[in-house]
């Protein structure tokens, strides 16, 4: 059911507890962390109140991004200032040590509404909107605001009726409300998302396109001039196969009656085929009061027989798709059959898709290995040629490829098991998306990245594994690491001052400042090629692993700096220490405890790593302890052969005495004979 | 025809007979001196009794007392029989002299002073060696303390013990 609130806050992730002290961002934003702002928060975010310094009279409200939850940065870098009257302004936007949460988080100021939502709940019914009220008040401001979007290259993705607020005291401006605090369309209801967005899990719908929000607009404005939701007692489900069924327009406006120019605008704006949809610049030719024929989008080709599946019956590949992907285990079965190859060769008469099909089961039934997996790939491939629009189905989660990474970031901050996004990344089912998508939507690089990550993600190492997948899909993300700190790391010049001030109060020589976080993250962020680092720091020698590490920790300080950072060189000096225990040497053991001490007060981390990947100098260590050892070994022998000896030696030790008195007495008698010649001849 | 090895006793008899050929010319030779040099041998033979009773109180292979009493007698009765050489070689003389216990003080005196050298000089060469022994067992322990020292018990080879250290 299409009843979720914005204010609702999300049970899963913790809340924390008010604090008094407050949080400030630039040194000019004060954001009272005692004042919270249920009305504003969003799912994702918090809302509390802002200040500004230097203005103390504007009225403004802060959103403090929940941890874990990747913010859309390049969203705000273009929005930030932007003054529209159609948009709640945002003011500033950064990181934010915030006391509540231990850590700096995410923040974006923004205006503060003088007034409330337009629609504070979706059960909620409000006054009508007239015709001529709508166009000034609602979409006369929108299209300026989108059309700025469009020119910029982003998108809002959050379009709809309880994201859109009263900014003055009488009601007259209506502003679209925070599209940047979290992923995009991940708060949409799936009855303001087209057919294909809403297919997807919220959590997966990529940042999507203008005519995405073109959609939501037109869903907005429908319930606008309703005055509430019409599908409000229909599940997602439901509301799904209605709009397959009869299109979007039947199923939202439904049977109420619209004036004939809006009308021809909703028709325009929830046109199923994105192609036909209308563009910002038709609808600023809407407002302009040019009057365009309605939209009627041309319907798939229904089939000459329908095919019974589950007990309902199915004329396009489309709907058929959608059935399939609804009940997963039972689509699998009735494809390996054939039947479906059969239809599409005679009912639909598409034989090159009912081929491609039929190679898709073969290759499934053939599968040597992991035949379980190689049918659920099959299926995948199977609804993409079926409905090329769709997303990627996997076992009933629908997901966009861009989608991915803002999924898995929310799986993970929310601690859901991720297994089925491995999986999805693992068996390479995003292979042939864009093939069937055909040249509309042909994004080798994505599908590169992804044949890429299907690489790291089969890694386990430091490095690699999901945690890679995670930083490699969000580019935005923080750096998830507790090593980190209260710091805020997005970029990877960020990373060192943030282990050197987490360094400077934790560091000790039991714990790494590197963990499969920071490890990915710099995988993920070096503009390097740093993999065959990472699989060193990965070395069971645990000694070369931290050189490995220590090598990258180096570079990094010494290209992007700071020069100095006593926190993480102190931290680094005490893991040293431990390495220099593997020198044998007591010598050059004192050298170090002399010198380490030293370069850490210094804070550089490179001269301790000069110091320590010195291999001449680990090898003559070797040497000459091995040296050493012969010495030793060749000394305890000579004692051995000397004690040995001793007893032979002084037994014959007599008979040399007396040899040697024998000697004496004669060399005594010549001596005295030589005396006595030579005083008698001279 | 083969010739049959000689027993190695023949062998043994053949070199104790030369050594006594050998032995017998020596004693001939001295006896056929002695006519000419009566006075010469009166004294040697007076003055020689220490050497002979040296030669005649071992017993055994190592006999080297002989030579070392007999060293100093010789030197205590070489100036003696200088003289009587350079001087009157009588059998007068040769009297005089062997009742002159001023010679026959000399020459036991030296062959005593020999004795107590052949005395002195195994024990005096034992504790030499013995010390020597222990200067360069000591020495080679010193070094292999110092390697201990330098490189940390690691350097004993696995099965040994540290070197014991001076208290």
């Amino acid at each position: 059911m299409a009843d979720e609130e914005d204010t609702q806050v999300d049970a899963s992730i913790p809340m924390p507890a008010a604090s008094g002290q407050p949080g400030i961002l630039r040194d000019r934003y004060t954001i009272q962390s005692a004042h919270p702002i249920y009305d504003l928060s969003t799912g994702y975010a918090d809302a509390f109140v802002a200040e500004d310094r230097k203005e103390p009279n504007r009225r403004l409200f802060a959103l403090v991004c929940r941890q874990g939850i990747p913010s859309r940065i390049s969203v705000m870098r273009t929005i930030k200032g932007m003054s529209f009257l159609g948009l709640m302004q945002l003011v500033e936007w950064g990181p934010t040590a915030w006391p509540l949460a231990g850590r700096q988080c995410m923040t974006l100021i923004y205006e503060m509404p003088l007034g409330k939502r337009v629609m504070s709940d979706l059960k909620d019914e409000i006054p009508r909107f007239q015709e001529h009220e709508i166009s000034r008040r609602v979409v006369e401001p929108m299209v300026a605001v989108l059309k700025e979007f469009s020119a910029k290259g982003v998108t809002h993705r959050a379009i709809r009726p309880t994201n859109l607020f009263f900014m003055d005291d009488r009601g007259d401006r209506i502003a679209l409300g925070d599209c940047a605090a979290s992923p995009a369309g991940i708060d949409q209801p799936a009855v303001f998302e087209p057919i294909p967005s809403a297919m997807c899990n919220p959590l997966a719908r990529g940042t999507g396109s203008e005519a995405d929000d073109m959609y939501s607009l037109g869903a907005t404005l429908a319930v606008l001039m309703i005055g509430r939701l019409p599908t409000i007692q229909m599940d997602d489900e439901t509301i799904l196969r209605n709009k397959l069924e009869y299109g979007s327009y039947a199923t939202i406006v439904g049977d109420n009656r619209m004036p004939l120019a809006i009308v021809e605008l909703l028709r325009g704006l929830l046109c199923d085929d994105a192609n036909q949809r209308w563009t910002v610049d038709l609808l600023d030719l809407w407002v302009q009061g040019r009057r365009m024929t309605p939209v009627r989008p041309k319907q798939e080709k229904r089939a000459a027989r329908a095919f019974p599946f589950q007990g309902r019956e199915y004329l396009t590949g489309r709907e058929l798709a959608a059935a399939f992907a609804r009940q997963w285990e039972a689509a699998i079965a009735t494809v390996l059959e054939g039947k479906l190859e059969l239809w599409l060769r005679r009912a639909v008469e598409d034989k090159e898709k009912a081929e491609a099909v039929a190679d898709q089961v073969r290759m499934a039934v053939t599968a040597t290995t992991e035949k379980d997996a190689a049918e659920h790939v099959m299926l995948a491939r199977v609804l993409m040629m079926l409905d090329p629009l769709a997303p990627i189905r996997y076992k009933g989660f629908g997901a966009m490829p861009e989608g991915i990474g803002s999924a898995l970031a929310v799986m993970m901050a929310k601690q859901m098991d991720t297994k089925l996004l491995v999986e999805m990344i693992r068996r390479d089912v995003f292979k042939n998306y864009y093939e069937v998508q055909g040249a509309q939507r042909e994004d080798p690089l994505v599908e590169n990245n992804f044949r890429e990550i299907r690489n790291q993600i089969s890694q386990m190492g430091l490095g690699f594994g999901l945690e890679r997948a995670l930083y490699e899909l969000n580019d935005a993300l923080s750096c998830q690491s507790p090593l980190v700190g209260e710091s805020y790391v997005v970029d990877i010049k960020e990373l060192l001052p943030g282990l050197n001030a987490y360094g400077s109060s934790h560091g000790d020589a039991k714990q790494w400042p590197c963990d499969r976080h920071i490890a990915a993250f710099i995988g993920a962020r070096a503009r390097s090629d740093v993999d065959r680092n990472l699989a060193a720091v990965n070395d069971q020698d645990k000694s070369k692993a931290l050189m490995a590490l220590l090598n990258m920790l180096a570079v990094f300080q010494y290209r992007l700096g700071p020069e100095s950072m006593p926190g993480l060189a102190g931290w680094v000096a005490k893991l040293a220490s431990t390495m220099v225990e593997g020198y044998h040497s007591r010598e050059k053991r004192k050298e170090f405890e002399t010198i380490l001490p030293k370069m850490a007060k210094r804070g550089s981390v490179v001269e301790i790593y000069q110091l320590l990947d010195d291999p001449n100098s680990k090898e003559k260590d070797s040497n000459d302890f091995a040296w050493a050892q012969a010495q030793y070994m060749a000394a305890e022998e000579a004692i051995k052969r000397i004690e040995s000896q001793e007893e032979d030696v002084m037994s014959g030790s007599d008979r040399v005495g007396k040899q040697v008195a024998a000697v004496t007495g004669i060399m005594v008698g010549m001596l005295v004979v030589t005396i006595v010649v030579i005083l008698k001849v001279w | 025809m083969a010739k049959k090895p000689q027993p190695k006793e023949d062998k043994k008899g053949a070199a104790a007979k030369s050594d006594g050929v050998n032995k017998m010319v020596v004693v001939a030779l001295l006896v056929a001196v002695v006519p000419f040099s009566l006075p010469t041998c009166m004294v040697l033979a007076a003055g020689m009794l220490p050497t002979l009773g040296a030669y005649f109180s071992e017993k055994g292979d190592d006999r080297y007392a002989f030579l070392c009493v007999g060293g100093l007698n010789i030197a205590a009765l070489v100036p003696y029989l200088f003289g009587m050489w350079f001087g009157v070689h009588t059998i007068d003389e040769a009297t005089h002299l062997l009742t002159d216990s001023a010679m026959l003080l000399w020459a036991y005196m030296s062959a005593s002073a020999g004795w107590i050298i052949y005395k002195a000089m195994p024990p005096i060469i034992s504790g030499w060696l013995k010390m020597n022994t222990h200067k360069r067992i000591n020495g080679l322990r010193s070094a292999q303390k110092k390697l201990v020292e330098d490189w940390g018990p690691g350097v004993i080879p696995a099965g040994l013990q540290a070197p014991p250290t001076k208290k």
